[in-house]
């Protein structure tokens, strides 16, 4: 062993005086790999004439948004875009970006434009993204994956943009479709737009709810007629379909089409032409004649014409049905997104209230309480409640048609029951509501929409 | 003796080989290589006018443009768009940077606490545990604005956030380098509340146990950086905060008059504590804050 010590010693003397040849010299240093790196892509994203074209789908469940984007060597990229928010700030925007050398290189979209805008909906839950790491060219695609997804990540490609790539925006749909993102709820974030498609030629409706932002359909049910009341009139044909779509050239593009079977009838939508909007659209209300909502006009590639309409019926709220629902009385909002037990009606009259209790077709130990009644929960326990009208849930709507019947559990003060008639008329004017799920864990809460007058009440079950 | 020198000879040699092995090739290849910065781009009027008034003026770096090391890999940010940046800088020169300028020894305390760098973020900050961050400080040397993208002086809601947060943070670098006043911590011993708990509290059950908010009452510390904060943007401080409610008949009014005794004693000792260490009168900075609101 000593032996060998020694030669092993002088081996690697040796090694590290010859180490070092000429023949490294032409390898270049660290930095200038990356520069030369960094160079070579951007060489790449600013060589197209027409920029590039990427089919943009946040997550697998969304939609695809067509955007063009041209680079610049001084750090520029234009984004065009058919995201209509924030006014169309989006269809054409200029930003900045960068290519870091992270663990290998990255594009970064470094100040906010559309991306960034669909990276923050839902509280930054969506799942867009606007920060790349550089996959490879592939012919003469450019490939890149998510950095910000922790599973899953999204991969886009861009391609080279045709001069006519412009023409497909469709801007003018996308702004139409934002328009009928109203009448949501206002509180506690609102919630998806619900749509009628009457299909008019066939005297069949289709309702769903669609996610505008997101760009995707959950189509519910079908049904014959035209109007809400002539559909709950008739059998409703369950759809359950969901699917993301594209706005094309003027038209909806699902990306997977369905079937409706309603009224005779049994076809594959997969596309909707949408090109005459107007706001005539009629009142969701039934007692209301007016005709301001959003309202589209068209044709499906398979049904003839359509009209597309709001609505409240959905199948979000159909599990809203017989039992007891109440509520802490700070939860019954106007059209404001006041709290009526703070500065509205309840406030005014009944400013002990601690609660709000919907008797909803269930008989109760105590045999007087009338099963179909609301009002509300004193703070010392009492209940003072009004009846209405037997009845039940169509979808998930519910008529309620007020009594001048009331029932309390010790005898009011004077004028009690004057000023509960004037708060169940005022919280259920028109004599209907809407009910819709609402998402929390643990409970089953439902958000019930008068649209007469845009009253909201969140009942727990 | 002839072994350990033998034995000496060929470890040196080894060691030494092994050594320049390891450090021989590419001599200018080093490891601290920039990876993630974003380069200093000054051909841009925006740049030019930050390097021109923040960084060589006060050796503050102001952050636009997004870069995921001025946030934890958890949390989801966005950057702000470049045409509120302008508007947000003008923010904060006329509502951080000049009231302190404008006071007497406040020139020579703003170049010395000033943080090296300032983060504008677009929109919040979005926490993986579900929970949102709305302005965030490190140690003094970085301050982070969030929602800048939403920039509108004309709504309270706003410009409360903003205020709140920079004067916040920057009032936690006093006590970082000169600690609490004396016996800060002694006014309201018993209002602390445990780790993580201080949200369970309402702004009334704050104020009756001393304390000007319920964050405030997490650490001496923030109860600190809380009361210098409200103190110089709440236009109704001393209606909310320190003046007695006369004539009280409820156990309620007694409770909330005994909450401002504490906090008027915290002002106080906060106030001489600015004077002392670092030279300034916050109610002259306070009056030139409320001159801008």
């Amino acid at each position: 062993m000593k032996i060998l010590l020694k030669p092993i010693a002088l081996l690697l003397l040796t090694l590290v005086v010859f180490s070092c040849d000429n023949e490294n010299e032409d390898i270049p240093a660290v930095e200038d790999r990356v520069s030369s790196a960094i160079s070579a892509l951007k060489a790449d994203l600013v060589s197209p004439a027409n920029g590039w074209r990427l089919n943009y789908r946040p997550t697998p469940d969304a939609g695809a948004f067509l955007m063009l984007l041209t680079f610049d060597e001084s750090g520029n990229v234009n984004i065009r875009s058919d995201v209509a928010n924030e006014g169309g700030s989006y269809f054409d925007e200029t930003i900045t970006y960068r290519i870091d050398s992270g663990q290998g290189l990255e594009l970064i979209f470094e100040t906010f434009g559309v991306f960034h805008f669909l990276f923050e909906l839902d509280q930054a839950t969506f799942g867009a993204e606007f920060e790349w790491a550089f996959d490879k060219r592939e012919g003469v695609d450019l490939v890149f994956t998510s950095i910000s997804d922790i599973s899953d990540p999204t991969v886009i490609t861009l391609t080279p943009a045709e001069p006519s790539d412009d023409g497909l925006f469709s801007r003018d749909l996308s702004a139409n479709l934002n328009k009928f993102d109203t009448l949501t709820g206002q509180i506690f974030g609102g919630i998806l737009p619900g749509q009628q498609v009457q299909l008019t030629d066939g005297n069949v409706s289709i309702f769903w709810t669609i996610d505008i932002n997101k760009r995707n359909i959950r189509a519910e049910f079908a049904g014959v007629g035209l109007t809400v009341t002539e559909v709950l009139s008739n059998t409703i044909s369950n759809i359950g379909h969901t699917t993301g779509y594209a706005l094309l050239d003027g038209k909806i593009v699902l990306d997977e089409p369905f079937t409706i079977a309603a009224g005779g009838i049994q076809r594959t939508i997969s596309e909707l032409r949408l090109d005459d909007f107007d706001q005539l659209g009629p009142s969701l209300c039934m007692t209301d004649p007016s005709t301001t909502l959003p309202r589209y006009r068209g044709f499906t590639n398979t049904l003839g014409n359509l009209t597309m309409l709001n609505s409240y019926l959905s199948s979000r709220g159909a599990n809203f049905t017989s039992s007891v629902y109440s509520v802490n009385v700070d939860f019954l909002f106007d059209d404001q997104g006041n709290a009526l037990a703070q500065t509205g009606s309840i406030n005014d009259k009944f400013p002990t209230a601690s609660g709000f209790v919907m008797f909803y077709g269930v008989q109760l130990n105590d045999p007087n309480i009338p099963i179909y009644s609301a009002g509300l929960i004193m703070e010392d326990g009492e209940i003072y409640v009004r009846e209405y009208q037997p009845t039940i849930t169509q979808v998930n709507r519910v008529t309620i048609t007020l009594l001048d019947s009331y029932y309390y559990s010790a005898t009011p003060p004077a004028g009690t029951e004057q000023d509960l008639k004037d708060i169940t008329d005022e919280i259920f004017a028109g004599g209907e509501m809407y009910a819709f799920d609402e998402e929390v864990p643990g409970a089953a809460v439902f958000r019930l929409i008068n649209p007469c007058n845009r009253y909201e009440i969140f009942l727990v079950n | 003796m002839e072994k350990r020198s033998a034995f000496n000879f060929t470890k040196f040699i080894s060691m030494t080989g092994l050594f320049l092995l390891m450090n021989a090739c590419y001599p200018d290849e080093t490891l601290d290589v920039p990876t993630n910065q974003p380069p200093v781009n000054l051909e841009t009027d925006l740049d030019i006018y930050i390097e021109e008034n923040f960084r060589k003026e006060f050796g503050m770096a102001i952050r636009y443009r997004y870069d995921d090391r001025f946030v934890r890999p958890t949390q989801r940010v966005t950057p702000p768009k470049v045409e509120l940046v302008r508007p947000m800088l003008d923010f904060i020169q006329n509502f951080w940077v000049d009231p302190f300028l404008e006071v007497e020894n406040g020139e020579v305390y703003f170049r010395g606490y000033v943080p090296a760098e300032v983060v504008l973020l677009g929109g919040l900050i979005y926490n993986a545990d579900g929970t949102v961050t709305l302005g965030t400080a490190d140690a003094g040397a970085q301050i982070t604005f969030t929602n800048v993208n939403q920039i509108d002086l004309n709504d309270p809601g706003w410009v409360s956030l903003q205020l709140q947060t920079v004067y916040h943070e920057f009032a936690h670098i006093v006590h970082q380098r000169n600690k609490l006043p004396t016996a800060f911590e002694e006014i309201t011993p018993s209002g602390y509340t445990s780790a993580g708990s201080w949200f369970n509290l309402t702004d009334v059950e704050a104020l009756t146990r001393g304390f000007v908010t319920p964050y405030a009452t997490s650490s001496p510390n923030e109860d600190f950086a809380e009361t210098v904060a409200v103190y110089l943007y709440d236009t109704d401080f001393a209606q909310k905060y320190l003046d007695e409610i006369p004539n009280c008949t409820t156990p309620e009014c007694e409770a909330e008059n005994l909450g401002k005794e504490s906090i008027r004693k915290k002002l106080v000792s906060v106030s001489e504590h600015y004077k002392k260490v670092v030279g300034i009168d916050l109610e002259e900075v306070r009056t030139a804050v409320q001159a801008r609101l």
